[in-house]
């Protein structure tokens, strides 16, 4: 089921105005990390600036050697103690983890929490995403019922599906408004080997 | 309690002439609806499941509100458990001064706010900046017609009556004002651009952040906001003090009643699966680094309740998608400022009238409507509006609402035509007087009280021999 989920929410993502990258295999990321960097910054914000708020199962690996590899000038990750609605203002990309992808909407579930923080998903001109396939489920409606099983909600949660945009003007399609005008996610892990798991 | 909405007091004819003299409005809008019109019918056949939970979500708005009183409460215990504060407001001026309280006790001085109708209905720009308090839309269609001083001619396209030349005029004045560099051309993306980096530095300022709300789930005391431009987003996490206006109506009772209703907005509105950003708010801050400090909801009636356990009740089920506006024939002609009241289309037609008792848009049913019920078929929530549309006109009859010589010449119309005799002698009585009021070929004008229905309308004239009168010379006699 991962593997039809996974192309039903690239094909959806995409065609809402999304980025996708794959890393099946982990070992990769730094270097898909590059190739969406080059896509989604590039020459579009030299030496840009990255704020950063990734869950504690993600930090096994050095993103601010990554990042500033691929171009990133400056990584601040997020500290509630410091005056992070400035940092995220003045940032070009904001790179974060979320709770789940719903494959039918193409759409990417975020949540704020006392060591994560949203204002990196819609301050900076840039959003990305790193996510698991473990995270893939099939609809908005799943991903919702799973939230509201685990206890207490988040004070916010967000649902992104695709680019801030607008068509307020003559009709004119135009992304990038108050949120992101480029938005990426970054799938690591394989989704071949299905069910391997279950049958081990 | 009767509600109170704004109205333009323009008369219909001079609202109606004013819409149909905007051809950038005209243009746009034909854009637009066709365009929503469109998506809609793609997703809902790409996700034929889709209709089902659209069903579902139908029955889920119905029960919340036949049981409204106790999901308010239940909202209310809800959201203070999580340190929220809930205020109620009967009437739209209730509403404005729960807001200005708000905004006095935490001193602020700037508010950014986030799309919201019911803002508009209780006026509350204009109560806050009597207030001396300084308020901006960030929607940037909101923006664009804040500046302009004026009012949105369409729910998801306020300014869909502006064209670029307009906006960008708008928006040099604006830049000189705010000291900025006005913008260098007048492309969609620049003058979007312009706004962006305008409303941002508001955004990092505001003391105050104020949001409508689609949906409220009772259960779990959740506010829910649907954008595509994220501007909700910044609204509900930049200012340390943030306050929802929610119409009492937009409770549902349980979770499971959202996962079936919160696409609904999108899919039926501008035809996309969900908003590009779709907001959900349980409580303030988790930390000091973003999201606010304070969240008060203030839950408004002005006039929702009168209309429960009454056969209008399903009009408290309307989701603000717009299905009905994209429709209408009517809508895509005149526009929404024709209607000179802040809920235009179809449903501005029904709830006006219905929320004031008559004393906004009582005209509406009348002047508005071609009965052709596209706005019944296209409503995801499957409100009668046509049947509501025809109870409203003999209501309206029944309240001596017309003007004496309207109700006469429908009187008089009615009897001569509820005969076959009195239909034939019309004709005649026509035919004998058309060329007087003849046209390239259409009847055009008529004498007498008949003169009304054609100012607006024309008609072909009655043939030199109708079927009738035919059948009756070559066959009538052989049977």
């Amino acid at each position: 089921m991962t593997r039809e989920w996974r192309d039903t929410f690239r094909e959806r993502w995409v065609a809402q105005g999304g980025h996708f990258y794959e890393a099946s295999d982990p070992k990769a990321l730094d270097k898909v990390l590059k190739t969406a960097w080059t896509d989604l910054v590039g020459a579009r914000f030299p030496a840009a600036r990255v704020v950063i708020s990734l869950p504690a199962d993600l930090n096994m690996w050095p993103w601010d050697a990554w990042l500033r590899e691929a171009g990133a000038s400056e990584v601040v990750p997020w500290d509630p103690s410091r005056d992070m609605r400035a940092l995220a203002a003045a940032a070009e990309v904001g790179v974060t983890g979320a709770l789940w992808l719903a494959a039918e909407t193409g759409t990417v579930a975020v949540a704020g929490g006392p060591l994560t923080g949203l204002l990196p998903t819609v301050l900076p001109p840039v959003h990305l995403v790193i996510v698991g396939v473990d995270a893939l489920v099939p609809t908005v409606q799943e991903g919702l019922r799973a939230l509201y099983a685990e206890d207490g909600l988040p004070p916010m949660v967000k649902l992104i599906s695709g680019p801030s945009m607008t068509a307020d003007i003559e009709g004119t399609l135009v992304v990038g408004v108050h949120g992101p005008g480029q938005v990426g996610v970054i799938l690591y892990g394989n989704t071949e080997n299905d069910g391997k798991k279950e049958s081990a | 309690m009767i509600g109170k909405l704004p109205s333009d007091a323009r008369p219909w004819p001079e609202r109606r002439d004013a819409g149909l003299a905007n051809a950038t409005m005209r243009e746009t809008l034909g854009l637009v609806t066709r365009r929503f019109s469109t998506g809609k019918r793609r997703v809902f056949l790409e996700d034929p499941a889709q209709d089902q939970a659209r069903r579902a979500g139908v029955q889920a708005k119905r029960a919340a509100i036949a049981d409204l009183d106790r999901l308010i409460a239940q909202f209310s215990s809800a959201v203070e458990a999580h340190g929220g504060v809930v205020r109620r407001a009967a009437t739209a001026e209730e509403a404005v001064e729960a807001v200005k309280a708000i905004a006095r006790q935490h001193q602020v001085q700037v508010v950014v706010k986030s799309k919201s109708m019911l803002t508009e209905e209780i006026q509350l720009n204009h109560g806050l900046e009597a207030a001396g308090i300084r308020v901006l839309e960030t929607d940037l269609g909101e923006y664009i017609i804040q500046r302009a001083h004026e009012t949105p001619s369409h729910i998801l396209a306020p300014a869909a009556h502006k064209n670029r030349a307009q906006i960008r005029s708008l928006f040099e004045t604006d830049a000189a004002e705010a000291g900025l560099r006005p913008p260098p051309s007048d492309a969609a993306e620049t003058l979007t651009q312009y706004a962006r980096e305008r409303l941002r530095r508001e955004f990092l300022e505001a003391g105050m952040g104020v949001t409508g709300a689609n949906f409220g789930v009772a259960e779990t005391g959740t506010v829910v906001l649907v954008t595509n431009e994220g501007n909700a987003d910044l609204v509900a996490s930049l200012p340390r003090v943030l306050v929802t206006v929610m119409g009492i109506e937009k409770l549902v009772a349980r979770w499971e009643d959202l996962t079936l209703l919160i696409q609904q907005p999108a899919m039926n509105g501008i035809g996309q699966r969900l908003s590009a950003y779709t907001t959900l708010i349980s409580g303030p801050a988790a930390s000091a680094a973003e999201g606010p400090a304070a969240w008060y909801v203030v839950l408004v009636d002005n006039g929702r309740s009168r209309l429960r356990q009454t056969v209008f009740e399903d009009v408290l089920s309307c989701i603000r998608c717009g299905a009905c506006l994209n429709v209408c024939p009517v809508f895509r002609q005149v526009g929404g400022h024709a209607y000179g009241s802040v809920y235009s289309g179809p449903i501005g037609v029904v709830e006006t009238p219905l929320l004031t008792d008559f004393q906004v848009g009582a005209e509406l049913p009348s002047v508005a409507c071609t009965m052709c019920h596209a706005c019944q078929e296209a409503c995801p929530m499957d409100i009668r509006l046509a049947e509501h549309i025809v109870r409203l006109r003999q209501e309206k009859v029944r309240r001596r609402l017309n003007p004496p010589s309207l109700t006469a010449s429908y009187h008089w119309w009615s009897r001569l035509w509820s005969t076959p005799e009195g239909y034939r002698r019309s004709l005649r009585l026509a035919r004998a007087v058309q060329g007087l009021y003849r046209r390239q070929g259409r009847l055009v004008n008529a004498p007498g009280l008949a003169r009304g229905w054609f100012q607006t309308r024309d008609m072909p004239p009655v043939a030199k021999e109708t079927f009738l009168e035919w059948w009756a010379r070559h066959r009538g006699g052989a049977s």
